[in-house]
């Protein structure tokens, strides 16, 4: 008997420490921002598909959106400075918005749907740039409102686009004569254009051209119609070039398609191949382990390429 | 009623304690709050930026600001940028300047940052890095060091054949000037100097040239001076990389690879060693931050 009384006593005390660590645990929650999702109510109507969690091996997540349209043809990845994921999405002529976690936060149809789409780029403000049909549109990233349109004095040409470290982009614009590399400040109005500067330093005009810019406020070119990255100062002012026509390592093959480089002093360059990873002073230093098309990194050094279906984050390690 | 016999008694006060004990726990628990004790003078507290030239990361940061709102500005002399970073360490813009390397960096109580570029003072709103103007430098005369000054200016070093002690109001305007003011009692004009003010207004110069520092009061008669040696068992580790004074006066002195604490006397109180600061500063809330090449690392100052 005396026995059944510890033994009850013992399972109100146990029950009682569950109930206040479940009582004085909601409160954090609730301090936290997460009472939403401790206490939203649940629906008794149609069954929801429950969002597919996003999917992590080696150290990566794979960002696929779920419960909506699934991505079928995705070329273009950006990452904001808040950690947001960009993944362009030209088939469906719309932007997805992936939290850092993987999940999906919004979507939003790019009200000017022209293509060929070229270009995702968010500057530090959180800007998306999109370059779609030689055209580059400027777009609030939290609502997708359309705040604007970059315009060169020449006219229409912009093909690529990407963030620089301050704040604004760097774009590529050419035309039948020459190829420009193109400085667009926070606002985006254009700061510098410097004319000619890849066909000046190549000898005639290469077209497109996929561009980059490090910290060091290095500009990187990568052009395809000479399988070659070309390096310039912040200035304009041509430096030098690596890689060249081949299947060996460090060579390159077909269109590039993707161009980023990291905190580290790497530069990524996607093409056939696969993704090729250079030092800044264009060495060859392996091939990634990465797959897709457009490339992007995060301020953590974290490599997100566009696979199509998904986005890939790599983590700073790798690859 | 009825009587509780004694033993009876023990046993529901002792449940109860052990109750009350669980309460406790699980509120602990769930709340996550370990016992936290009140930060230990010259605790580490937090850091800023890793190695690296991307947004948010360092390679040679050697100057270091912070003004009255808690944002902390960490200057790059090789990346030639100035990066601004909230209180809470995230990073909310950063600044090029092409017009050279950065040496130092200070914040007046109104939020304007100086910016000490190639012997130039120049003065920035950094929220917008709109550039304010610069302050006037006559003839060949150059700036050496800048540092929260009082009655919410700044303070500044300057070259000017020997070396002059400005203290500057917050409209940019030299409001006083100390000629040769270290000159005048070491024969050895400044080099690579740091100037720090405590709350009295006393000012005080460290001198890398010399490896001491020199007191002056706030009318700048010049008081005392003290020698500096941040590792006693190597003379040629008596370099002078900073200076900072706290609420408690405080005057802490970054050397070659470690920060040091001295009373306002000059008398030693405290080693940090392998800290490898290059610059310092304290908050108003007695928080030190450290520049650290590849990061800016934030202290406990104030109360020993």
């Amino acid at each position: 008997m005396l026995n059944l009384r510890r033994v009850s006593l013992l399972s109100v005390l146990i029950l009682g420490f569950i109930a206040c660590c479940a009582h004085f645990g909601a409160g954090q929650l609730a301090a936290s921002g997460f009472q939403e999702a401790a206490l939203a109510p649940l629906k008794a109507s149609k069954p929801e598909v429950m969002p597919e969690p996003p999917r992590e091996d080696s150290g990566r997540v794979h960002f696929k959106p779920a419960g909506t349209k699934p991505m079928e043809k995705v070329t273009l990845v950006a990452v904001g400075p808040e950690g947001f994921v960009y993944a362009g999405d030209p088939g469906a002529g719309r932007v997805l918005r992936f939290k850092p976690s993987g999940e999906l936060a919004s979507q939003f149809p790019l009200q000017e749907t022209r293509s060929p789409w070229t270009g995702l780029a968010v500057d530090r403000g959180g800007t998306v740039y999109v370059a779609a049909g030689d055209r580059l549109f400027r777009y609030e990233g939290g609502t997708g409102k359309l705040l604007g349109e970059v315009r060169h004095p020449d006219g229409p040409g912009f093909f690529h686009v990407a963030p620089r470290p301050d704040s604004g982009v760097i774009a590529s614009w050419r035309n039948p004569r020459r190829d420009d590399l193109v400085l667009v400040d926070g606002e985006g109005a254009i700061e510098t254009i410097h004319r000619n500067a890849v066909s000046g330093a190549t000898g005639e005009p290469m077209g497109d051209v996929l561009v980059a810019m490090d910290g060091r406020r290095t500009l990187y070119a990568a052009v395809s119609k000479l399988h070659a990255v070309c390096v310039f100062e912040f200035t304009g002012k041509y430096v030098n070039r690596f890689g060249s026509d081949g299947a060996e390592p460090g060579q390159f093959s077909g269109p590039f398609t993707g161009l980023t480089v990291d905190g580290q002093q790497r530069i990524f360059v996607s093409d056939a191949k696969g993704v090729s990873i250079f030092s800044d002073a264009g060495r060859y230093l392996r091939q990634s382990e990465a797959h897709g098309t457009g490339l992007a990194v995060s301020d953590d050094d974290e490599l997100f390429a566009a696979n199509g279906t998904e986005i890939v984050k790599y983590s700073a390690g790798e690859p | 009623m009825r009587r509780i016999p004694g033993e009876t008694w023990r046993k529901r006060r002792t449940l109860g304690a052990v109750v009350l004990a669980l309460v406790v726990c699980a509120r602990g628990l769930a709340s996550g709050e370990a016992s936290r004790s009140p930060a230990t003078f010259g605790q580490e507290l937090s850091r800023i930026g890793k190695k690296g030239i991307g947004p948010s990361q360092m390679v040679e940061a050697q100057a270091v600001a912070v003004d009255s709102q808690g944002f902390v500005y960490a200057g790059d002399r090789e990346l030639g940028r100035v990066q601004r970073f909230n209180s809470a360490g995230k990073l909310e813009s950063l600044h090029y300047f092409d017009e050279g390397r950065i040496t130092s960096l200070a914040c007046d109580r109104a939020g304007v940052l100086y910016v000490l570029i190639e012997r130039r003072l120049l003065r920035y709103d950094p929220k917008t890095w709109t550039l304010l103007g610069e302050v006037e430098h006559p003839g060949d005369s150059e700036f050496l060091a800048v540092a929260p000054g009082p009655d919410g200016g700044v303070i500044a070093l300057r070259d000017n054949s020997h070396d002059d002690i400005l203290l500057i109001d917050r409209n940019g305007k030299i409001t006083r000037t100390f000629h040769d003011a270290v000159y005048a009692v070491s024969d050895y004009s400044l080099h690579e100097p740091f100037v720090a003010v405590d709350r009295g207004g006393f000012i005080y110069v460290g001198d890398e040239g010399t490896h001491r520092i020199y007191k002056f009061d706030p009318q700048g008669r010049f008081i005392s001076r003290f020698g500096f040696s941040a590792d006693p068992a190597d003379p040629s580790r008596e370099n002078i990389h900073g200076l900072a004074i706290d609420s408690q006066g405080h005057l802490w002195v970054a050397g070659w690879s470690s920060v040091n604490v001295f009373s306002s006397d000059g008398r030693f109180l405290e080693h940090f060693g392998d800290r490898r600061a290059h610059d310092l500063v304290i908050d108003d809330q007695d928080a030190l931050y450290a520049a650290e090449w590849t990061q800016v690392t934030k202290y406990a100052a104030g109360k020993r």
